[in-house]
């Protein structure tokens, strides 16, 4: 929200509608902060001694966060900071784990009427697992290639995110197949996921429809300054004195680049 | 190796009321959330190794 926010407004103003913006954040760093502080306190004394020397030391996460702090970042081996590498960790890792390994649970309960899943995938684990005389290594885990292929299978489904990685066009005037002209400059990405669903989709917009909104994307990009051609980098770019004027064409661009570059039956094809 | 944890060790089926179909995934923007309110039912299995 605060970055949505913040590609609205100025520049000039920015840093003070980002505080502005950020002070919920603020309050729940400063709740967690006051909550992790005895443990915090609590474990400050085992940094006296060596890694592993001490019997009573916790080995988990936040441990071997204060150990990073105290060999690497010394300055930042405080409770607000550590609090905040805290935060940081489980926006990262917590909730995309949380995702990702919720939709395999549903996906093998949902095939398995049909596939038998849940028996087959027991079979193997337990034959695995017999193999490396119960102990549940990496190497064990790695021989799991049905359970790996139902986890693949998964993602390629569900997948997290539904666009790939951003690249920027490194030449001049890089024209598409389809006779998008690409600025230098520019950051793109595409949306795999319809490919990923759908055996006869085609980035070649195929309907009369999608061909009139590829000939709008042609007919507006030239009209635009090069720094504003960008469809995905246009929104962060606005100012809000030339919002109104502008923002219905802005509106068309991106939808119409969403339009012509993804497929518009992904939400059903998904369900 | 949750999932496999979880197969080993416990039945999973999902409520009655689901009628053996999948709660449906949401679409947020670009990225897609697993269904928040999803429940399974969970029993843990009489002849399941002990394997941690």
């Amino acid at each position: 929200m605060a970055g949505a926010a913040l590609g609205l407004v100025p520049s000039n103003i920015r840093s003070l509608i980002g505080a502005l913006v950020a002070l919920p954040c603020r309050f729940y760093q400063w709740r967690i902060n006051r909550a992790l502080k005895n443990y915090y306190i609590s474990s400050l004394p085992f940094l006296k001694t060596p890694p592993n020397e001490n019997p009573k030391e916790s080995r988990d996460h936040f441990q071997q966060m204060l150990r990073f702090a105290q060999k690497e970042r010394p300055k930042e081996l405080n409770i607000h900071d550590i609090g905040t590498r805290l935060l940081i960790a489980n926006f990262g890792t917590f909730h995309p784990t949380a995702i990702l390994a919720t939709n395999p649970i549903l996906k093998v309960l949902d095939s398995n009427p049909e596939y038998n899943t849940i028996s087959i995938l027991r079979s193997e684990i337990s034959k695995v697992l017999a193999e490396s005389n119960g102990v549940w290594s990496r190497t064990a885990i790695a021989k799991m290639i049905r359970c790996d292929s139902v986890l693949r299978e998964t993602l390629r489904i569900n997948a997290y995110r539904a666009r790939n990685m951003m690249r920027k066009v490194m030449v001049n005037n890089l024209k598409t197949e389809d006779g998008i002209v690409l600025p230098k400059g520019s950051d793109i990405s595409s949306s795999p996921s319809p490919f990923k669903l759908t055996a006869s989709c085609s980035m070649t917009p195929s309907s009369s429809i999608l061909s009139a909104i590829l000939a709008f994307v042609n007919q507006v990009l030239p009209t635009l300054p090069t720094s504003k051609r960008n469809p995905m980098t246009i929104k962060a770019r606005l100012r809000i004195s030339a919002l109104f004027p502008r923002v219905l064409n802005i509106c068309r661009l991106v939808m119409a680049s969403t339009l012509v570059l993804e497929d518009t039956s992904l939400i059903s094809s998904s369900r | 190796m949750t999932l496999a944890y979880t197969l080993l060790n416990y039945e999973i089926e999902f409520p009655e009321e689901y009628e053996g179909k999948r709660p449906d995934v949401t679409w947020k923007g670009e990225v897609l959330i697993p269904p928040k309110d999803a429940t399974i039912s969970v029993r843990r299995r009489v002849d399941a190794a002990d394997d941690g």
